[in-house]
């Protein structure tokens, strides 16, 4: 069973990232100072998602933006959950259409 | 000076004094950017005054008049656009600050297409940021206020077409062009006590409009009556070939015989779930426009396809925003938009999965076919446009929408592209605005609005006159 991870753990696992690249991280008596991380296979999906935002944009994002973007995502995947108990079959194709193009015939 | 009175009537009254020579198009343009000027601060509802074009256009479509040329029904009447449809000589703003310069070469095609038809352009009304595309927590999710509602300005007009619905109600505009993604024109249609027609997606061009969401934006009419929303429709509209849905007249006329048996000359689906989870005052005035249908119409109570449609919007629109404004999440610049659910919101919606979307837009092939099958037999399906009267301004949305159910009519009809009419059925709780909404089938606009104009025939919910009356002593008491 995968154990729910908390923000602060995501938390670590970004930051833990980007030290690693970056070599930036705290040292204390010429030891870095790793925080602890979370493994990849016990992110939940939304957590996953949330890594992705953190690690392209998180330098403008606080603890309280992220847990509520965290929210937000979770709202996104249930809403793909939906999609998948309507029952979708291979035959069933998408709501738009690409076409061949020629400019003459435009 | 032309009464403010006169300012508030329907566009086709308004024609019909200019044609009789009471007034000049040019004294009617001035009547209305007077008023603009006097009342549309207090209501948050202005961006931009084009007055030089306004002028101009007033003095050439009289000129017009005088030699014998009409342009036709809306020759001469003023307008405004939502400040996300292009114009070549004022800022387009997208409501939002990072856009509050931004400027194009050239009218989106609805302009052109009013200014063909003699319309005269009077300026850009307020909106909620990037129509709110990303989700947002307040009235005040724009550069330009939170727009307030003319019936009671501590209440909020709607959104995200704030502007365009309150300067209706207001008597600032002859009529104005709003958007709806989900829920932009019947919303604030319905708290500011006017109509608005949401068209079949991709009727009227979405060229030189902001795009939110590319397969669920649609542009649409905003009046003080459906008769004028009518009018605007017809001019503004993309022609349609001959042999398509959506030429000639409507399906069923009141009063006539119909070929299946049944008595009256419309037939119209009832939501089974209609009236379950709202205000009462929405729900007592649902009921009254029920009976007020029954007169004319053959009613029926039907259940929607049980489909995921709020998830199914939700998804594709988030998935399209991101795309539409990752230059702007990509910048940082969306931290400069006013509402702090909408910067993250942006967040959110850079996540959805391709697959997702895919599957979004698969369920809704399948919607699309089930409620085509469902309306095939009947004119049209009514229910409450919004389950509750607007909300105090100063409010969290979630908080007080959360109170309520949101019928899923509104999500099924504009995933799926559906023209929808809404308009004002009386007064509820705080003596705020209700509506009703009719969804018809794709294309099927001609029918849709020949039974909301015979509803609009029996009824007189909204004296925008008293409106006009009251509103100054109440903007007034929004400066205390």
């Amino acid at each position: 069973m995968t154990r729910r991870r908390t923000f602060l753990a995501l938390l670590g696992a970004a930051t833990v990232a980007s030290a690693t690249s970056t070599g930036t991280a705290d040292e204390t008596d010429g030891e870095r100072e790793v925080e602890p991380t979370v493994p990849m296979e016990d992110l939940e999906p939304a957590e996953a998602l949330l890594a992705y935002v953190v690690a392209n944009y998180g330098d403008r994002l606080d603890d309280e933006d992220r847990e509520v973007i965290h929210e937000g995502i979770e709202g996104s995947l249930a809403s793909a959950d939906a999609f998948r108990e309507v029952g979708l079959e291979n035959a069933d194709e998408p709501a738009y259409g690409f076409s061949a193009y020629r400019g003459d015939w435009s | 000076m032309i009464p403010d009175e006169v300012l508030v009537e329907p566009v086709d009254e308004l024609g019909r004094r200019l044609r009789d020579g009471e007034f000049t198009v040019r004294e009617l343009t001035e009547a209305y950017l007077d008023r603009l000027e006097r009342v549309g601060p207090e209501l948050n509802a202005v961006v931009t005054v084009t007055d030089e074009r306004a002028l101009a256009a007033a003095d050439r479509l009289d000129e017009e008049l005088e030699a014998g040329e009409d342009r036709g029904p809306l020759h001469g009447i003023p307008y405004g656009v939502k400040d996300l449809v292009a114009t070549e000589d004022a800022p387009t703003t997208w409501g939002a600050e990072p856009y509050r310069d931004q400027e194009f070469d050239e009218d989106a095609a609805v302009v052109r297409r009013l200014d063909e038809a003699g319309g005269v352009l009077l300026g850009k009304l307020a909106m909620v940021e990037l129509a709110g595309g990303f989700g947002y927590d307040s009235a005040d999710a724009t550069f330009s206020g939170p727009g307030r509602n003319p019936w009671d300005v501590e209440a909020w007009a709607g959104g995200s077409s704030s502007g365009s619905a309150s300067a209706v109600a207001a008597g600032l505009v002859g009529f104005a062009i709003g958007t709806e993604t989900w829920g932009s024109l019947n919303t604030p249609a319905a708290f500011s006590g006017i109509s608005a027609v949401r068209p079949t997606y991709d009727l009227v061009s979405r060229d030189g409009v902001m795009a939110l969401s590319w397969t669920m934006d649609k542009v649409g009419p905003m009046c003080r009556t459906v008769g004028g929303c009518r009018r605007v429709l017809e001019a503004i509209a993309e022609p349609r070939p001959a042999d398509r849905p959506g030429r000639g007249p409507p399906k069923g006329k009141p009063g006539a015989p119909r070929a299946d048996g049944r008595k009256n000359g419309f037939t119209i689906a009832v939501p089974e779930d209609a009236g379950e989870g709202e205000q009462e005052g929405v729900r007592e005035n649902f009921e009254r426009s029920l009976e007020t249908l029954s007169e004319f119409a053959t009613l029926e109570r039907v259940s929607l396809p049980d489909l995921p449609y709020a998830a199914m919007a939700g998804t594709i629109i988030d998935a399209e925003a991101a795309a539409a404004f990752e230059t702007l999440i990509e910048s940082g610049e969306v931290h400069e938009l006013d509402d702090e659910i909408h910067q993250l919101g942006s967040y959110r919606a850079s996540t959805v999965l391709a697959k997702d979307y895919v599957n979004a837009n698969r369920v809704r092939t399948k919607a699309q076919r089930r409620l085509d099958e469902l309306l095939t037999e009947y004119d049209a399906l009514v229910s409450p446009a919004r389950n509750s009267v607007a909300n105090p301004i100063e409010e969290s949305l979630a908080e007080f929408f959360g109170q309520f159910e949101t019928p899923p009519v509104n999500a099924a009809a504009n995933v799926t592209g559906l023209p929808g009419v809404t308009i004002p059925n009386g007064f509820g709780e705080r003596d705020l605005p209700t509506a009703v909404e009719f969804v018809g089938r794709a294309w099927e606009e001609p029918t849709v609005l020949a039974l909301a104009c015979e509803y609009e025939r029996r009824t007189e919910h909204v004296d925008h006159a008293a409106l006009v009356e009251g509103l100054e002593e109440r903007t007034m008491h929004a400066d205390d």
